[in-house]
Formats: C-alpha cells, sequence, structure tokens
C-alpha cells in the first residue's frame, strides 16, 4: 500500500479535485483492493488500482457533479507543487497559469483527461495507460494528441480573452 | 535580429502546423517535416505562440509532483483490513476443513479423533476398582491361557513321539542296525 497509495491519490485528486473526496476513494480503492487480493497478480496491481480508482472518479463526478473551484485555495493542486524558486511575480503567474490549465483539464472529457493526467503528470508509458483504460495503444497516442491540442486551444483562447 | 511576420497563415498551412505542435515540442518530429515547420513558425508570429503555449502545458505538467496521500487514508484502510481478518477467521477454519476433506485426509482425521475419545474414555472416566478387578481378570485369563498351551503342547508332542518319530525314525534305524548285525 504504501508504494502506490500516493500515485493513486494524485491521480484522483487531479481527476476530482477535492482532497476530502479523494482521500474517501483512495480508501475505498484499497479496501476493494484487499478484498480481490487473491485475484491479482502483483505486478499489475498498479494498474488494477489505477482502474478501480477512475471508474469510482466517474460516478463521483456523475453523483455529485463535483467541479473543483480554483477559488478554494484549500485543496488545490497547486499547493503540490514544488517551490521553483521564482519570484513572486513568476511565481504568481506560475500559480495563475496552473489554476487556468487545471480549469481547462476539466473541461476535458473522459478518457482524455486521465490520458493526460496519467501521461504528462504522472509519465505512465503508454502501454500502462493502454492497461489502465482498456484502450489500443494507438488509440491512447490519438486521444492524448487531441487531448493536448485542445488544451492548448483552450488556453489560448483565456490567453487572448485576457489579453483583449 | 528579424522577428516572425505578423501576417495570417495559409489555413491548410495552418492545418498542417497545429496536427505537429506536440511532435515539435516532444521531439518527435519527423525529419521531412522538419523544414517546413521551421520555416512556417519562423514567418509566422502567431505560430510561435502556439509552440510557446504547448511547450508552456508540457512544463507545467512535468513540474507538477505526486501530491501526498493523507496518513488516514492508510489507518483507515489498515483498521479494514484487521476488523475484516479477525471476523473471517471462522470461514477460513471451515474452509481449511473443507480443503483438508478435498484431500481425502477427513477420514483419517476422524479415526484420530474418535481414537482419542475412546483412549480419553478409557483412561479417565473408569473408577479404580474396575480397573484392579479387570487386572484379576486378564491375569486368570492368563493362567487359563498358559495353562492350556503347556497341556497342548504336551499332547502334541506325545502325539509327535508315536506317530511321527517310532514309525518314521526309530523304527527304521532298529531295522537297519538289526540287519548290520546279522550281515
Amino acid at each position: 500500500m504504501e508504494t502506490h497509495r500516493h500515485r493513486v491519490y494524485s491521480y484522483v485528486l487531479h481527476m476530482l479535485g477535492d482532497p476530502a473526496a479523494s482521500a474517501d476513494v483512495t480508501q475505498d480503492t484499497f479496501i476493494r483492493l484487499w478484498e480481490h487480493r487473491t485475484a491479482l497478480e502483483e505486478r499489475r496491481v498498479l494498474s488494477w488500482l489505477l482502474r478501480v480508482a477512475r471508474n469510482a472518479c466517474i460516478d463521483q463526478m456523475r453523483k455529485r457533479k463535483v467541479r473543483r473551484s480554483v477559488d478554494d485555495e484549500e485543496g488545490s493542486i497547486v499547493d503540490s507543487l514544488p517551490d521553483s524558486g521564482r519570484s513572486p511575480y513568476g511565481d504568481a503567474a506560475a500559480a495563475l497559469f496552473n489554476e487556468r490549465l487545471e480549469q481547462a483539464l476539466e473541461r476535458l472529457g473522459e478518457p482524455h483527461r486521465s490520458i493526460v493526467v496519467l501521461r504528462e503528470i504522472q509519465e505512465y508509458k503508454y502501454e500502462e495507460i493502454s492497461d489502465v483504460l482498456n484502450l489500443p495503444l494507438n488509440t491512447v497516442k490519438v486521444y492524448l494528441h487531441r487531448a493536448r491540442k485542445a488544451l492548448r486551444k483552450d488556453l489560448g483562447e483565456v490567453h487572448r480573452h485576457d489579453y483583449a | 535580429m528579424t522577428m516572425p511576420e505578423l501576417n495570417i497563415p495559409d489555413p491548410e498551412d495552418l492545418l498542417w502546423f497545429d496536427d505537429r505542435v506536440e511532435a515539435f515540442i516532444d521531439g518527435d518530429l519527423q525529419s521531412e517535416d522538419a523544414e517546413r515547420f521551421h520555416a512556417l513558425l519562423a514567418s509566422h508570429a502567431m505560430l510561435s505562440a502556439e509552440v510557446e503555449m504547448a511547450r508552456s502545458i508540457t512544463d507545467a505538467f512535468s513540474s507538477q509532483s505526486d501530491a501526498s496521500c493523507p496518513d488516514a487514508v492508510t489507518r483507515n484502510v489498515m483498521a479494514h483490513v484487521r476488523k475484516d481478518w479477525i471476523q473471517s477467521i471462522p470461514a477460513r477454519l471451515k474452509d481449511g476443513w473443507r480443503k483438508m476433506a478435498g484431500a481425502g485426509l477427513r477420514p483419517a482425521l476422524a479415526m484420530a479423533l474418535l481414537l482419542i475419545v475412546v483412549v480419553s474414555s478409557t483412561m479417565i472416566k473408569r473408577p479404580a476398582i474396575q480397573q484392579q478387578a479387570d487386572v484379576v481378570q486378564a491375569l486368570s485369563d492368563v493362567k487359563m491361557a498358559l495353562a492350556y498351551l503347556s497341556d497342548a503342547g504336551r499332547t502334541t508332542a506325545s502325539t509327535v513321539r508315536q506317530d511321527v518319530i517310532g514309525p518314521l525314525v526309530v523304527a527304521p534305524m532298529s531295522r537297519g542296525m538289526n540287519t548290520a548285525i546279522e550281515n
């Protein structure tokens, strides 16, 4: 559990944006792992955990219509960012950009959002993402390409709007 | 230093460029596309801005580390596991018994159990006076058996002497000696 809990929690937090709900989903995911422990191969545990966590996130989003509030400083993913040692102005600009990026990520549908989180943030291999999402490898690559393009367009629109 | 032109690219060029921005950022741009890509990049400021946006997104994502999972999650999961483990002990014992039965060990276990019960009841529950009576009875039985065996032995020895040794050993030897003396 110690090995995977941060990976799973981090993924769920990126999906839900709510630390309390993310902790609950992570907890339920590991309890399900305990219940299914005899049926799992050790090398596939992380993929299984992420798959279960993703399904739980989708359920949560459907049921509760969870939307992350960028105004809620507490629990923002920005809090988890390492201190880059930039100037206050640079930090503020980076924080603002990250908030915008989070909002744009929220607007992505599934499975694009999961693919971006798993590949771009958590740096999983394409094969691992394919396994987690049960999608063909090429589909993962195509979806990632589309998702990155969509994020670029979305943020470009915001940028143009801000400076118009 | 020449600045990129602020003109609008050809729509066809724009689409072609747009499809290759991420590949360019990742360093995966095909060599045959590189020249055209760089030419467009140098010619249009808005395309440079697209590349910069794509690079900023990639940098922002890669700068994010895994969030730390609260320790309470681990504590709650471990509490659930302990509770579940304790509650499942009867079921696991039952399952173990079923598995032993499947392996053919059930009759052996039943025999061992029966033996233990019989021995225990014999050794523990019977009164001491009854044990003494049993010893007397057993000694009597042993004496009777020995007497019978002794009598049987005597009878058997007499029978062997009369029916086997006499006619088959003593008589031929006697006849042989008489013949030798007469000759």
